[in-house]
């Protein structure tokens, strides 16, 4: 007997159709957001342009260490937020002390050599897309809420979708007709980004229900963790860091990763050597001597393990850089895919009823997909043309990111692109100036970090590939450009 | 390591898509080939292939050289994909 | 299209006694809470797509919302009881 009947189809088909278009917007900007926080570490590092000066495998001195514990007791006095310290990495060689703003961890660099504080310019860098990608950077109580929501209904759309194909898996694997209409050559590629990741699609929405399952699913009763009574006193350790850290590697065995501190309590974290589980057994020391505290010694339980696991394959800190590259690969392409499906729904519908009004899915489609990417650009751009010691460049950088794509999505409401194109090629027409908007920032990008960054720093690999893979998509919007021209109307 | 994980990596995908009809279709072989028992033995062959294959993958770990195994058998999969629409298009 | 809404409600109401039924199940496993929680939590974000696309699966749209709604009774009984 056969499954999946004409009519479950028809079933399934709706649904998968209307909640992509309600909730496929968000989903999209989920996934961009989540894919750009993957490189999170090294597009921060690109927008402080001023860290270059710290060669990679710089070995961390005592003399540092000493600098940021100073750093910290100045804040304390000064009543700034409590802070922590995040400690060289092979991905990011500078030493940072960092605090909540409220959206992102911001703060000072130090040279790891000399304890020297770098001039890094105020910005929340990659950590920005990292905080969008869980809160689409909204208030925490409604955000992360509103985030595990859309991540239960993304897992229903998948599951929905692989129904829908699961007879047409195999045969649509390989097809892309990339000279067929529109609407076909987006089906294909919404199907074929689909399928071939489809692992990556599950695993990477099922881990992220995971880490957000708190809000997905709020047992009852609500049992609060128990939290240990609040100490008062200084955060700030008496004992130097430096014997702290040595003797964290001796006992763990791992490379410390981060410096969290509490009134007489000094907790180190170790980075994982190419391990996928995320979170890694802290040790406790002593403020005032340095001394390692007894921790607990409770071997982790076999849930424990899948939820780090779990954690650590949606977080992607400790994976190594191969499958670093793989996740973001994957990244892009559930980006391409969501993205295929929302514009050939929107195609599909003005193919079958051309003579009516553009709908607002449609009004809405060029500026919030094609706008993502100008908005991504703009914000780097800012990064690199505000000066460097402006107040408030942090605030302007993310209002330009918000300010760019509210635009774009405004440009397919405007009442003249109806008036001057006609309605058969109004939509074409706002998607060619959203897709050169993005190309001639992107390109501009690229122009404005070859400027910033004399001196053939620029050769260094991350700035090399950030700049390739603008590059690339620049190029690839302004190919956009020209191929639309070229396109059948649908 | 990891370019002759990739080495292998290639003929497997390569015999599994020797089952798929886009595939003949590029390749110029009539639609009836191959016939059914030939199409399984593609896939079964290309699937051993790339399972083989898999302790080759430079991973420090199992969940990680699993992890990156399905990943890259599927982006070398899209690849192959994007690499035979555009030679579709060509022709 | 009349057909949908009961469907979409079914959805609604599975997910409701989703967390009804692992609450009480959390409340009943004889683990230590930590552990009884995170069991918890990784077995419904697992079964949460299979469990709630059913009511676009199954045939009948009066079933579609009916049995989502006897599993929020049940469950919300069984959680009463569990506390």
């Amino acid at each position: 007997m056969q499954f999946i009947t004409p009519a479950r189809r028809a079933r399934l088909a709706w649904f998968h159709t209307q909640a992509g278009i309600f909730l496929g917007w968000l989903t999209f900007i989920i996934f961009l957001a989540g894919t750009l926080s993957l490189a999170d570490v090294e597009l921060t590092r690109w927008m402080q342009p001023e860290t270059a000066v710290i060669p990679d495998g710089a070995v961390l001195s005592d003399a540092a260490l000493d600098r940021a514990v100073q750093i910290l007791r100045e804040d304390e006095k000064a009543g700034r937020p409590r802070s922590f310290i995040r400690l060289p990495e092979p991905r990011d060689p500078a030493l940072h002390i960092l605090h909540f703003n409220g959206h992102a961890f911001t703060g000072s660099v130090i040279d790891p050599r000399d304890g020297r504080t770098v001039p890094a310019r105020d910005t929340e860098g990659g950590v920005f897309f990292f905080n969008f990608h869980y809160t689409l950077r909204l208030p925490y109580t409604i955000g992360e809420p509103l985030v595990s929501f859309i991540t239960l209904a993304t897992g229903l759309m998948i599951l929905s979708g692989v129904l829908l194909q699961i007879g047409r898996m195999i045969p649509d694997y390989f097809t892309l007709r990339l000279k067929a209409s529109r609407p076909r050559f987006l089906l294909d590629l919404h199907l074929l980004s689909g399928t071939v990741m489809l692992p990556f699609h599950i695993i990477i929405t099922w881990t992220g229900l995971v880490l957000m399952t708190g809000n997905a699913f709020p047992f009852i009763p609500v049992r609060l963790p128990h939290r240990p009574p609040q100490v008062s006193g200084s955060f700030v350790p008496a004992a130097s860091l430096g014997p702290v850290l040595r003797e964290f590697r001796q006992r763990s065995g791992n490379a410390p990763g981060y410096i969290i501190f509490s009134p007489g309590k000094i907790t180190v974290y170790g980075l994982g050597s190419g391990e996928i589980s995320a979170v890694r057994e802290p040790l406790d020391f002593d403020g005032r001597t340095g001394r390692l505290l007894p921790g607990d010694t409770k071997p982790a339980g076999l849930t424990d393990g899948i939820t780090r696991l779990a954690w650590g394959l949606h977080l992607a800190r400790n994976m190594g850089t191969v499958l670093l590259c793989l996740w973001f690969t994957g990244g892009v392409l559930s980006t391409v895919m969501i993205a295929s499906g929302l514009i050939y729904y929107t195609t599909l519908r003005r193919r079958r009823n051309v003579s009516s009004a553009p709908g607002v899915a449609e009004r809405l489609c060029p500026g919030a997909v094609g706008g993502a990417v100008v908005a991504f650009f703009v914000y780097l751009l800012l990064n690199h043309t505000l000066p460097a010691d402006m107040p408030g460049r942090r605030g302007f950088e993310t209002n330009g990111f918000f300010l760019a794509w509210v635009m774009c999505c405004l440009a397919g409401f405007l009442p003249f692109a109806r008036v001057v194109a006609g309605r058969f090629v109004w939509s074409r027409l706002v998607w060619q100036a959203v897709l050169a908007l993005a190309g001639i920032t992107g390109l501009c990008v690229v122009v404005s970090d070859a400027v910033i960054v004399l001196g053939g720093l620029w050769l260094h690999g991350v700035r090399l590939v950030i700049n390739g893979l603008c590059f690339v998509t620049a190029l690839s919007c302004l190919a956009g450009v020209y191929g639309l021209r070229r396109h059948r109307v649908s | 390591m990891m370019s002759v994980a990739v080495a292998v990596l290639l003929p497997g995908c390569l015999l599994w898509g020797c089952s798929l009809p886009y595939v003949r279709d590029i390749a110029g072989f009539s639609v009836k080939y191959p016939c059914r028992r030939k199409k399984y033995l593609f896939r079964l062959a290309g699937g051993l292939v790339l399972l083989a294959a898999l302790p080759l993958c430079p991973a420090p770990s199992v969940a990680a050289g699993i992890a990156m195994w399905v990943m890259l058998i599927s982006l070398v999969s899209f690849l192959c994909a994007l690499g035979l629409g555009f030679v579709r298009a060509m022709r | 299209m009349r057909d949908y809404p009961p469907r979409l409600v079914g959805i609604i109401l599975l997910w409701i006694a989703l967390v009804f039924w692992f609450s009480a199940l959390r409340n009943v496993l004889s683990l230590p809470d930590e552990q009884a929680g995170q069991l918890c939590l990784l077995a419904a974000s697992a079964l949460s797509a299979p469990v709630m696309i059913w009511p676009f699966v199954t045939q009948s749209r009066r079933l579609a919302a009916l049995v989502p709604l006897a599993l929020v009774f049940t469950g919300g009984f069984v959680l009463m009881c569990s506390l």
